[in-house]
């Protein structure tokens, strides 16, 4: 069999809700793709009339075309491999259940939030809420892994709860804010208030960054943890490995003392 | 206009009519004998062999006020998982537990329901739940004025002021705030849950004002009853939800001391304190007290397993459930002295064993009460589930098969617990058509809704018969309201406005002076702001009507 492929041939004017795809590949037949009613600002279109479908294997499906203006791209995924080639719109992978999604270029705002399982891998850049929490939930990204080769907008980790998000720019202000747990490590740097509002969880920086009053520096530490995981990153490759085997210390502040205080950002070299 | 619906088997139980085949005019949204001589008749449906009723009327469901609003915001996550986009005449929206205006309407209306009543409208608040109600299209609304935790009315009875001045009090609340009726929540109970007081039984009495709660409700029940409003005293009764509360619901019926009352939610007024985990169902015992007075009626407040939510004016109540709350988040308010508001998000759970036993008691009550002119069919939406579960319910009851197969499928020790296997009752056609119209319009003082006699407002819906109730009452085949064909096999196919139904009691105007007084010193508006004029609910209903209801009502029963 044949990956599953989809390219948009024309998008009317509008942004395009792409969200029902995957629960309909896992409850529907393939056959009946191309009759599935989507909504496009006021109207709803089957799928056949925006994309021409080929191939049959719904494990390995592959976008093509300019979907910059389409959002919810797999949404509720539960398994296989979702390819993009170019840039997305917002909500990639809202409450992603597994499997992995490939973006070659950028992505939209609140791509992952509220994910569970699987793991996404953007080459571009990202925008905001990336891995944060959809609005009025109680709980942001729940498990599973988000890496980013570019830059990342604000709130990144918005209520984030379980889960990693790596990032190989810099990650735009407010980072990890309201963060319950989970680890959050960017490696160009971070902007304003980050960790603003965090009760748990770990961010990690390398590069600069501008730090809170209510943070408090509790100095300068060697933590096995930290070269577990640095190890663990070397297969992702540069910058991801970079930090690893060197026992360089980190510097670590906890906070958000005005929420709970017990999360902690890392500076790491 | 004059339009025909030929050949259905007529379902009407306020005419006494079962499933008798006839053909049915309606002319210019009104029900009519038939054509005058040398009419033309426009229209002809041909609807041989369909079961034709009236529009059903929802008789406590809570679809505007400002807990509705808070219950609409609090849950983003529950409306996710039911969009609403716009499509055809139908605007975009909200779902499930606590539909936005908009969606209630055009859900009611699919579902064949034609009326919905809101049954706590805080007097201070009255403007926004008819401003809501006003966005909801397509049936008919109307509201129950909450009276009996407020401030002016202890005060009054604090003072010992006579009934005739409580009347007047009454009677002013109800015109001036457009309702139907008058309901009271927790009498007492949610003022006093201000001076810190948890629970309240019926014979306590508030730790500021010494009154108690079985005076409120004898006082407003005789209110009611003198300025002749036809529903009775709407009563959500002291100690909801508390194990053993049915000696309370038991001691409120002979505290209305014959004055006719109407208990809501009954299901949650009926628990016991029998058994290990001392919870258990007295559905029995309530629906023998409920056959045994005939002043008395009730509606059930059903719960179905799955998420909803949960908004009840009863502040005391809902703080101490606040913890059971799923997702965990709550709004507990003071609305203006006038009484509270409580919202809390429940996921009522088939395993669990209160839950599951609440679902028996709910339908044992409903099996149990013998006469189905005094039970209603309610969830009490959303606190028991969304109105669009009826059609499950309906099946429940009509079905005894589907109800044992879902009663096998509960919590075993609540299923244990309960009589409901025992029960051999099945609700027929008829008496679901007595539950869900005629009686309601009855209760109500509706004389032109429920049924469908010469007169009546042209609200007819038309069942394709199904071997499943469920599937029969989810999509009629037509639903007409005011004569125009509203709805289709499920879809919306127009969009109308439905009427406010209201009453306007006498009462003695000079009760505006002390309220203008007491109004000026304490409250955040003046008396005239307060008043809602007839012109600003024409104004409010994109078109509907105002339609006012008599008031008048036959002797005392017992």
């Amino acid at each position: 069999m044949s990956a599953l492929i989809l390219t948009l041939k024309q998008l009317p004017l509008g942004r395009l809700d792409l969200s029902p795809l995957m629960p309909a590949l896992v409850s529907g037949d393939i056959s009946e793709l191309a009759a599935l009613p989507l909504q496009i600002a006021t109207q709803k279109i089957p799928l056949g009339e925006l994309f021409s479908v080929s191939g049959s294997d719904a494990s390995q499906i592959v976008l093509q075309g300019d979907l910059s203006r389409v959002d919810g791209i797999g949404a509720a995924m539960q398994s296989g491999s979702l390819n993009v080639e170019g840039n997305v719109g917002a909500y990639l992978g809202t409450g992603l259940l597994g499997g992995e999604i490939h973006v070659q270029g950028d992505v939209g705002h609140f791509a992952g939030v509220a994910m569970r399982k699987g793991t996404i891998r953007i080459k571009g850049n990202a925008g905001d809420y990336l891995g944060g929490i959809l609005p009025g939930a109680m709980q942001g990204m729940a498990g599973g892994q988000i890496i980013v080769l570019g830059d990342v907008g604000e709130r990144c980790g918005d209520r984030m709860r379980r889960g990693a998000i790596l990032i190989g720019g810099k990650v735009g202000d407010y980072a990890g804010s309201r963060m319950l747990a989970g680890t959050i490590a960017a490696f160009g740097g971070a902007g304003k208030h980050a960790g603003y509002g965090m009760r748990r969880g770990t961010l990690m920086i390398r590069g600069e960054i501008h730090l809170d009053a209510t943070f408090a520096d509790c100095g300068e530490h060697i933590l096995p943890i930290t070269n577990l995981l640095f190890r663990s990153w070397v297969k992702l490759g540069s910058p991801f490995g970079d930090a690893a085997g060197k026992s360089s210390p980190v510097h670590r502040f906890m906070g958000d003392r005005g929420a709970d205080g017990k999360g902690e950002i890392l500076l790491f070299k | 206009m004059l339009t025909l619906l030929k050949g259905g088997k007529i379902v009407d139980p306020t005419r006494k009519l079962s499933s008798v085949s006839g053909d049915l005019f309606m002319r210019d949204g009104w029900i009519v004998e038939g054509p005058n001589p040398g009419e033309r008749i426009d229209e002809e449906i041909d609807i041989t062999g369909r079961i034709v009723m009236a529009g059903a009327i929802d008789m406590h469901t809570h679809i505007g006020g400002g807990k509705v609003n808070i219950a609409r915001n609090m849950l983003p996550e529950d409306h996710r998982f039911d969009p609403v986009h716009r499509a055809g005449l139908c605007r975009s929206g909200c779902g499930h537990a606590a539909p936005s205006t908009l969606t209630t309407g055009y859900r009611y209306a699919a579902m064949g329901y034609t009326a919905g009543f809101e049954p706590a409208m805080l007097p201070v608040n009255a403007r926004q739940a008819h401003l809501e109600m006003g966005d909801t299209p397509i049936i008919d609304k109307g509201a129950y004025v909450m009276l009996g935790s407020d401030d002016f009315l202890l005060r009054l009875m604090r003072e010992g002021a006579s009934q005739e001045r409580i009347n007047d009090y009454v009677g002013f609340t109800i015109a001036s705030s457009q309702a139907l009726g008058l309901k009271v929540v927790n009498p007492g109970g949610i003022s006093d849950f201000k001076f810190n007081r948890r629970a309240l039984d019926l014979d306590e009495a508030h730790s500021h004002y010494n009154v108690t709660a079985r005076q409120i409700v004898y006082t407003l029940a005789r209110a009611l009853h003198e300025l002749k409003v036809p529903h009775p005293l709407h009563i959500h009764a002291s100690n909801l939800g508390v194990p053993g509360n049915f000696q309370t619901t038991l001691d409120t019926i002979t505290g209305a001391e014959g004055f006719p009352i109407h208990l809501t939610h009954i299901q949650f007024h009926s628990y016991g304190t029998e058994g290990d985990r001392k919870f258990s169902s007295e559905a029995a015992k309530i629906a023998e007290a409920i056959n045994n007075n005939p002043h008395v009626s009730a509606d059930v407040g059903q719960i179905m397993f799955g998420q909803t939510v949960t908004c009840s004016g009863d502040s005391m109540t809902q703080h101490r459930n606040a913890g059971f709350g799923s997702p965990k988040k709550s709004v507990i308010m003071d609305i203006e002295c006038d009484a509270g508001c409580g919202v809390v998000p429940f996921k009522y759970k088939d395993k669990n064993f209160v839950n599951a036993l609440q679902w028996a008691v709910g339908l044992e009550i409903f099996l149990r009460v013998e006469d189905p002119w005094r039970i209603f069919l309610t969830t009490d939406h959303p606190n028991g589930a969304p109105f669009t579960s009826y059609p499950h319910l309906i099946r429940l009851l009509m079905d005894k098969t589907f109800r044992n197969d879902a009663l096998s499928r509960i919590n075993p020790d609540a299923a244990a617990m309960s009589t409901l296997d025992s029960i051999d009752r099945e609700y027929t056609l008829d008496e679901i058509a007595i539950m869900t119209r005629s009686a309601p319009a009855k209760i109500l003082g509706l004389k032109d809704c429920g049924h469908l006699g010469p007169g009546a407002r042209a609200d007819v819906v038309v069942y394709k018969e199904d071997s499943d109730p469920e599937k029969m009452f989810t999509a009629p085949e037509y639903v007409f309201k005011n004569g125009t064909m509203v709805a289709k096999n499920g879809d919306i196919v127009a969009v109308t406005w439905g009427d406010v139904h209201v009453v306007k009691p006498q009462f003695d105007r000079s009760i505006e002076k002390p309220l203008g007084e007491y109004f000026d010193r304490h409250l955040t508006q003046k008396l005239g702001n307060f008043k809602i004029s007839d012109d600003e609910i024409r104004d409010i209903t994109n078109g509907g009507g105002l339609r006012v209801h008599a008031c008048e009502r036959d002797g005392r029963t017992v």
